[in-house]
């Protein structure tokens, strides 16, 4: 199985359209980082502008590494997933497209395994990825921008909060929240998988993987009760943007912040179980319909 | 004979169409099978039933003398193939493309015995070349060095030489015989060609619409007497004379400016020399192919023999 994983990992690792995650996380990455180095003040007073009057803010520290990362990954988390889809709506139906499917099959190994070495693969390139993506929104921008407390703008209900997590208190968060995201974009590699049992070209799985995404998100946004009792909770989109929930900093009977807390970590929980449920769904789903498919491409 | 394929009953519905219907065969150890039928007539489905690509609908497969969907781990550890198009990862170079299917196989192999192993299909010079600048002869060796990277005792080949031009089919030809004779493997080889069975095969099956026609020793199953011999020569109405006065007047036809004699094999360099020793120009003797013949008389169909020939 190692063997196999190491062969899918080299195959990754060679296909130029690998790279293509990489160039573009790497210049969004950069983009941000040079408007906000250049402009970044406006940014700020945009967002401060309705809260401001019961603030006092220095907003010159407001903009830091922890700051940057944290708007990056608001952006990026939700633009990665089409990254992801690229490389697993490829992972079967890609070898079809090629005909080394065909090959595959047929050497000797058994489908679950190559279904789950295609999973493993995905996982692993998406854990490089978000690594990629620590090294440049968070390492890259406290070299920048330097560090200092960490400011959260939120809408909570029908009201805006500023979030102020000290900056010996946010490092783990991030930790945390990248792992929420590798178990979250997952989800985004297992559906991927799954959809390209069934085409022989690479594009249909791909486009598919970043409709249901794109569907499911807008859906997920859609603030009417109705909406969100009855279906949002189904909708695996809906937990994706749960790392969050690590820059909720709990608060005290007096509204103090409580250093090293999380104000719903059983929602965070909650949220992984769900997205694991899904990775298992969709990969059981795929090895089941691989093992029954007849390979006619 | 030790049998290598034993194949029993087998039968692949797709919906209501029947694909394969109740074939049965055995290669045995050492053999060059030759896998002959029309496009369509069930051969690429039977080989993909073999490697595990398509489930039978029922039937029995064994190979080695193990059913196959018990042991197919096993099985396929021992088992070379290349299916249709040699397909192989375009964007990587032929060194990496034989290393990667060494290591599916569970192999190590040093970079010297990869370039052996290149050397035999003729592309140890092109190693570090990536797949995507390959012709369609290239890829097809490749394809085959791919398919004998974990020495397997057994090699399946299906329609090796589609696609190539006749320097390709010869190499590809070639190749089987040294294969088989050199390294002592059996092969499966299907082809819609009947020459290139004739030529390569010892034993053959022919399919036509799903069903087994017919199996056996391919000098066997052709009649050598029933050899057709094409005749041009510089005065054909005078060679027509001549031949129609000689042992062979009885099976003798003339049309088109050429003769169509009937004759044995062993007798085409006899009357060779007959026709020099009579003065005639000869500009060709050919004998036509004997399995065309062989599988007209199976189908009755001229259409199925047009389109094995063309």
């Amino acid at each position: 199985m190692l063997n196999l994983l190491q062969i899918e990992l080299y195959k990754i690792y060679k296909r130029p359209r690998t790279y293509i995650a990489f160039a573009a996380i790497t210049a969004i990455v950069l983009i941000f980082q040079f408007a906000f180095k250049s402009d970044g003040q406006s940014y700020m007073n945009l967002m401060l502008q309705n809260v401001q009057d019961n603030f006092e803010l220095d907003k010159s520290k407001a903009i830091n590494g922890y700051f940057m990362c944290y708007i990056i990954l608001n952006t990026l988390l939700v633009q990665v997933p089409i990254l992801v889809a690229l490389i697993a709506g490829d992972a079967i139906s890609g070898e079809a497209n090629m005909g080394t499917l065909r090959l595959l099959v047929t050497k000797p190994f058994s489908r679950t395994q190559l279904i789950v070495v295609k999973f493993l693969a995905s996982f692993l390139f998406t854990i490089i990825l978000l690594l990629w993506m620590a090294i440049l929104a968070l390492f890259v921008s406290l070299l920048i921008f330097g560090t200092d407390d960490l400011l959260i703008f939120r809408v909570k209900g029908e009201e805006s909060q500023i979030l102020q997590i000290t900056q010996d208190d946010v490092i783990w968060r991030y930790f945390a929240a990248f792992g929420y995201a590798a178990i979250a974009l997952t989800v985004i590699a297992s559906l991927g998988i799954l959809l390209s049992v069934f085409a022989e070209n690479s594009i249909g799985p791909i486009v598919a993987t970043v409709c249901i995404v794109l569907f499911f998100t807008i859906v997920s946004n859609i603030n009417v009760p109705i909406i969100d009792k009855n279906i949002k909770p189904w909708l695996f989109t809906s937990y994706l943007v749960g790392w969050k929930g690590f820059f909720y900093i709990g608060v005290d009977a007096d509204g103090q912040p409580i250093k090293g807390s999380i104000e719903n970590w059983l929602a965070i929980r909650n949220s992984l179980y769900i997205l694991i449920g899904h990775i298992g769904l969709f990969i059981g789903i795929a090895i089941y319909s691989f093992r029954k498919k007849d390979i006619l491409s | 004979m030790k049998p290598i394929i034993e194949v029993s009953h087998l039968c692949k519905k797709f919906k209501q169409f029947t694909a394969v219907d109740d074939v049965n065969f055995t290669v045995y150890k050492g053999d060059v099978f030759g896998f002959l039928g029309e496009n369509g007539a069930g051969k690429s489905t039977t080989i993909r039933m073999l490697l595990t690509l398509i489930e039978p609908t029922s039937g029995n497969i064994a190979l080695f003398g193990k059913n196959l969907h018990k042991n197919r781990k096993e099985i396929l550890s021992q088992v070379g193939a290349v299916i249709e198009r040699p397909d192989l990862y375009k964007y990587l170079t032929a060194l990496d493309n034989l290393n990667l299917f060494a290591k599916m196989s569970g192999l190590k192999l040093s970079k010297n015995v990869l370039l052996e192993q290149l050397d035999l299909v003729g592309l140890a010079d092109r190693y570090d070349s990536k797949v995507k600048n390959f012709s369609q002869g290239m890829k097809q060796r490749l394809g085959i060095a791919v398919s004998l990277v974990h020495n397997p005792e057994l090699i399946i080949l299906d329609e090796p030489t589609n696609g190539l031009d006749p320097q390709g089919i010869a190499d590809i030809r070639n190749l089987i015989l040294k294969l088989s004779h050199e390294r002592g493997k059996t092969i499966l080889v299907s082809s819609h060609l009947l020459s290139e069975i004739e030529i390569i095969a010892n034993r053959m099956l022919i399919m036509h619409k799903g069903k087994k026609i017919v199996e056996g020793e391919v000098n066997s199953l052709l009649d050598p007497s029933k050899t057709i011999v094409k005749i041009e020569t510089a005065n054909i109405q005078h060679t027509f004379d001549l031949l129609s006065n000689s042992i062979w007047s009885e099976d003798i036809k003339i049309s088109d400016e050429q003769i169509l004699l009937k004759i044995a094999k062993k007798d085409v360099p006899f009357l060779s020399r007959f026709l020099i020793e009579h003065h005639v120009d000869v500009y060709l003797i050919q004998p036509l192919h004997s399995l065309e013949n062989y599988f007209l008389n199976l189908t009755k169909s001229t259409t199925n023999v047009e389109s094995f020939t063309n």
